[in-house]
C-alpha cells in the first residue's frame, strides 16, 4: 500500500469513526430543567438539532479558504437554503467510502475540522444530565 | 430604571458566619435603610431571631425550600417591600437577601434577574459568599454546594481569619482563587470598617453605567488564575494530598475572547444551545459582545445556569476595547468545548444565498 493510499484510508477510517460517534449521539435527547419551576422545564434538545449549524460552519470555512474541491463535496450533501437531515452524516459517509475515494487534501481538510467539532459536541453532550436515547 | 434598589445576595455554608457578619454589618450607620430578606431552611426559623434590624424591613420567607419554589415567595416578598416603600413606610436604600446555608443561590438570582415584578424595582448588585477561614477547606472538600456558592460569588467575605494561621490562610486563598479568580476576598473586619468595599459595585447596570466594564468582568483575573495542579511549593501549606475527585476539580473558570464581531443569530443560537444542553453546569456567565448587526453597540450578557438576563445593548463601548469578552465559571465544561462551539456559531447567519444563486 502506498503512503498516499494509506493516508487516504486513514482519513476514511477517521470519517467512519466520526460517523459512528455522531450517529450514536445525535438523536439522543437532553432534557433541561425537568424538575425546575422556572418555566423552562420540559425542553429537550438533540445534537442533530445543531447538525445544520455545523454544516453551515463547514461550508462557510471552505468558502473563506477558497477550497473549491471541498465546496464541491459539501454542496452535494449540504443545502444551505433548505437544510435536510443527516447532512454531516452524509458528508462523513462520502469520506468513509473507500470505493469512491475523495481527494486526500479534501478528506484531510474536512476530517480534521469535523473531528475537532464533533468531539467537542460529544464532550458537551457527554456531560449533560438527563441524556437519554 | 436608574433608581432601582440594589440587592445583594448573601450566601455561604452553614456555620460560616453569615448571620453574625450580617448582624454586625446591619449596625453600621450606612446600612440603616437596609431591608433584609431571609430564606430559611428547616422547621425552626432561627435566623430571624439573630438578626437585628427594624422589624418593618425584615421579611422572613415562610417557604424554606431551596429549589425554584422559592421564586414565588421571593416575588411576593419583594412586592411587600415595594408596597411599603411606595406607601411611605420607610426608606429602603438596599436589600440584602440572606440564603440558607444549604441553598443554591441560583434560583434567587434567576428571580432577581428575570422576574419582571422584581427586576423593575430592584437590581442584582452582587453575590457575596461567606468563607470561614478555619473550616472552609474541610467544607469545600465535603460539600459541592459550598464550592458552588464560592464559584458564583462576586465577592468572598472571609470570617474567622483571626482564628486561622498564615499557612492555612494562604492555602485557602490559593484555593479560592482557583475556584473563582475574579472574586476579591474581603476580611470581615475590613467590611465592618467600610461596608462599601463589600456591598457596592460589581453590578454592571447599562442604565447607569456606574461600573467600568473591566471591573465587572475582571478578565485579567481569569488569565492570571493559579494552576490548581501546580505543586512547586515547599511551603507546608501546599503539602497536601490532592484528591482529583474533590469538588473544586469540577469547577472551571476562564475567559473567551474574540477579535471579530459575532452575528446576533450566532450568539443567541450558541447561548441557547449551551443553556439547554448544560445549563446546570453554567454557574456564571458574564460578557460584553461585539455583534455584527449592531456596530458600536455592544451587548451585555449575564447568565446563571440556564437563565440569562435579558440582553441589553450599550450605547457605546465603555472602555475602548471592542473585543468580545465572555467569562465563564462552569462545572465540568472545559474551555476548549466552549471555544469550539462558539466557533461553529459565531458566523451563523439566518439565511445565506448559495454562491452563483
Amino acid at each position: 500500500m502506498s503512503a498516499m493510499t494509506a493516508e487516504r484510508t486513514s482519513y476514511a477510517a477517521r470519517a467512519s469513526r466520526l460517523s459512528l460517534l455522531w450517529n450514536d449521539l445525535a438523536r439522543q435527547h437532553v432534557s433541561m430543567g425537568g424538575g425546575c419551576a422556572c418555566g423552562i422545564g420540559g425542553v429537550t434538545v438533540r445534537l442533530e438539532d445543531f447538525e445544520h449549524d455545523i454544516a453551515d460552519y463547514l461550508y462557510a470555512e471552505a468558502e473563506r479558504s477558497d477550497k473549491h474541491e471541498v465546496l464541491a463535496l459539501l454542496s452535494r450533501h449540504i443545502q444551505l437554503e433548505n437544510p435536510a437531515p443527516d447532512e454531516i452524516n452524509n458528508v462523513l459517509k462520502a469520506l468513509a467510502n473507500t470505493d469512491d475515494p475523495v481527494p486526500e487534501a479534501v478528506a484531510e481538510w474536512v476530517v480534521t475540522r469535523l473531528d475537532r467539532t464533533l468531539t467537542s459536541f460529544a464532550r458537551l453532550h457527554g456531560g449533560a444530565r438527563g441524556a437519554a436515547p | 430604571m436608574n433608581n432601582r434598589i440594589p440587592v445583594s445576595v448573601l450566601t455561604g455554608f452553614l456555620g460560616s458566619g453569615k448571620t453574625t457578619a450580617l448582624n454586625r454589618l446591619l449596625k453600621l450607620p450606612e446600612l440603616r435603610n437596609t431591608a433584609v430578606i431571609i430564606n430559611e431552611f428547616g422547621e425552626v426559623g432561627l435566623d430571624h431571631h439573630l438578626i437585628s434590624t427594624s422589624e418593618e424591613n425584615l421579611v422572613l420567607l415562610a417557604n424554606g425550600c431551596i429549589c425554584c419554589t422559592v421564586r414565588g415567595d421571593l416575588v411576593d416578598t419583594f412586592a411587600v417591600l415595594t408596597r411599603r416603600h411606595a406607601e411611605g413606610g420607610g426608606t429602603i436604600d438596599r436589600v440584602i437577601v440572606e440564603t440558607t446555608g444549604l441553598a443554591d443561590p441560583a434560583p434567587i438570582l434567576h428571580t432577581l434577574m428575570n422576574e419582571p415584578a422584581v427586576a423593575s424595582h430592584y437590581r442584582l448588585q452582587n453575590v457575596i459568599a461567606t468563607v470561614d477561614a478555619v473550616n472552609a477547606t474541610r467544607t469545600l472538600d465535603k460539600h459541592a454546594e459550598a464550592v458552588k456558592q464560592v464559584a458564583v460569588a462576586d465577592r468572598l467575605l472571609l470570617t474567622k481569619a483571626d482564628l486561622s494561621d498564615r499557612a492555612m490562610l494562604e492555602a485557602l486563598m490559593e484555593r479560592l482563587r482557583t475556584i473563582n479568580p475574579a472574586a476579591p476576598v474581603i476580611d470581615v473586619a475590613l467590611a465592618l470598617s467600610d461596608a462599601s468595599v463589600l456591598l457596592d459595585g460589581n453590578d454592571y447596570d447599562p442604565a447607569t453605567r456606574t461600573q467600568d466594564v473591566r471591573e465587572w468582568l475582571r478578565l485579567e483575573a481569569y488569565e492570571a488564575k493559579p494552576d490548581p495542579h501546580h505543586h512547586g511549593h515547599d511551603d507546608a501549606a501546599h503539602v497536601h494530598h490532592h484528591d482529583r475527585n474533590r469538588h473544586d476539580d469540577h469547577i472551571q473558570a476562564y475567559a473567551i475572547t474574540r477579535e471579530h464581531p459575532v452575528t446576533w443569530a450566532g450568539l443567541q443560537g450558541w447561548l441557547d444551545m449551551l443553556a439547554t444542553m448544560r445549563g446546570d453546569d453554567l454557574l456564571r456567565v458574564k460578557g460584553i459582545v461585539n455583534v455584527v448587526e449592531h456596530p458600536g453597540k455592544p451587548v451585555v450578557i449575564h447568565g446563571v445556569q440556564h437563565i440569562f438576563h435579558p440582553h441589553e445593548f450599550l450605547p457605546g463601548w465603555p472602555d475602548g476595547d471592542e473585543r468580545t469578552r465572555i467569562v465563564f465559571i462552569t462545572r465540568d465544561i472545559e474551555r476548549d468545548i466552549i471555544d469550539e462551539t462558539l466557533r461553529i456559531f459565531e458566523n451563523k447567519r439566518p439565511r445565506r444565498p448559495r454562491p452563483g444563486d
